[in-house]
């Protein structure tokens, strides 16, 4: 029974040009808990492995001799790709096949898997690449969570920050989801002090602007412009009277 | 090894528990071998015929790794053997040791259709 890609322990892309082979290792596949897709050849495998970004799968296990493009191709391509490079590859090897298997390692394959195969023997072979690979995507998820605090203080010194933007990295468990959340807390303080300052900066330009008037005023009524006139204005007023 | 001695019952014991102990599957995988050797034998004396060592090598390496999953280890050898030959990009003197995975394949046919169980 195959697993469903929800509970399954990692998505695995089977490349062999023998069909007997890829049903074999799709079913031990899917006994042991993992999903398996299957593909007859190098063109048929890049093309799954680049239908999206980041690659639907976590494992591949390739064949060396396919029609083509075989294994050797394939896994250089797979390895000078920057979106599929760090995908762990199996090369699937007859056990006459060892030189092969040592040149495959040297291309950057991460292990290889003698036919006829042995399911104790897949069983640790996927188990230890894919544990590798997680802890490769884990370095890599924090390296980029870093980046975006490095950002965050760039933003910060910009007048740029958005809180929200450091959401998922405040959300971590560990040492850097903590500087994240110290980083949010500062930033809000600075951003409430900078609204204080502001708001009062606001209302003494209201007090400076009503001197200023009054200023004027006073300018106005005190000038000897003004006070003949107010002379007049009274004079004015008697003969009228 | 099987009563007809062509087959390594040990390998169908591994190939069982590959296959999760399912019989279904395991007759399935023998139905697929059976078929995949009729296509890769005719692939093999075709690519002799016309002198492609390249196909004549790819499918001897599928027969071969078919073969040794089915504990077929003499036909296994004589495909390895044809591999390993047609690598260097020939096809002479190839045609003997076709001809003996030909006349191989019945037997080992037989032995792995009386594996299967009697409907």
């Amino acid at each position: 029974m195959m697993a469903t890609a929800t509970e399954a322990l990692g998505r695995v892309l089977v490349v062999d040009d023998s069909v007997l082979n890829r049903r074999l290792l799709q079913r031990a596949l899917g006994t042991e808990g993992y999903d398996a897709m299957l593909a007859e050849d190098g063109e048929q495998a890049l093309n799954v492995l680049r239908s999206s970004v980041p690659p639907p799968f976590d494992i591949v296990l390739l064949d060396i001799l396919m029609p083509n493009l075989d294994g050797y191709e394939t896994l250089t391509t797979i390895k000078t790709d920057p979106a599929l490079r760090h995908l762990p590859v199996i090369m699937i090897t007859a056990v006459d096949e060892t030189e092969s298997a040592v040149r495959c390692i040297e291309l950057g394959a991460t292990d290889y898997l003698p036919k006829p195969f042995n399911v104790a023997v897949l069983r640790a072979r996927i188990g230890a690449s894919l544990a590798a690979k997680r802890l490769r995507d884990l370095e890599l998820e924090y390296l980029e969570q870093v980046g975006r605090v490095t950002e965050a203080a760039t933003a910060v010194e910009a007048g740029t920050f958005a809180i929200a933007g450091l959401d998922s990295v405040a959300a971590r468990t560990d040492a850097l989801g903590s500087l994240a959340r110290v980083f949010q807390r500062m930033a809000t303080e600075v951003r409430a002090r900078e609204e204080r300052l502001q708001q009062k900066v606001r209302e003494l330009q209201i007090v400076i602007d009503e001197e200023r008037q009054a200023k004027k005023v006073a300018e106005i009524t005190e000038s000897d412009y003004f006070q003949r006139l107010r002379r007049q204005a009274a004079d004015l007023r008697r003969i009228m009277e | 090894m099987t009563d007809n001695g062509v087959i390594d019952r040990s390998a169908l014991d591994a190939l069982m528990e590959t296959t999760g102990g399912d019989p279904d599957f395991f007759v399935e995988m023998i139905d697929v071998f059976l078929a995949d050797a009729l296509e890769l034998l005719g692939a093999m004396d075709g690519a002799l015929a016309g002198g492609d060592a390249g196909a004549l090598r790819r499918a001897a390496h599928t027969f071969k790794s078919n073969s040794r999953t089915f504990g077929a280890s003499a036909l296994a050898d004589l495909c390895q053997e044809i591999e390993g030959r047609a690598a260097t990009g020939t096809t002479d003197g190839l045609a003997p040791l076709v001809a003996q995975v030909i006349a191989g394949y019945p037997g080992v046919a037989t032995a792995l259709r009386a594996e299967r169980p009697v409907a």
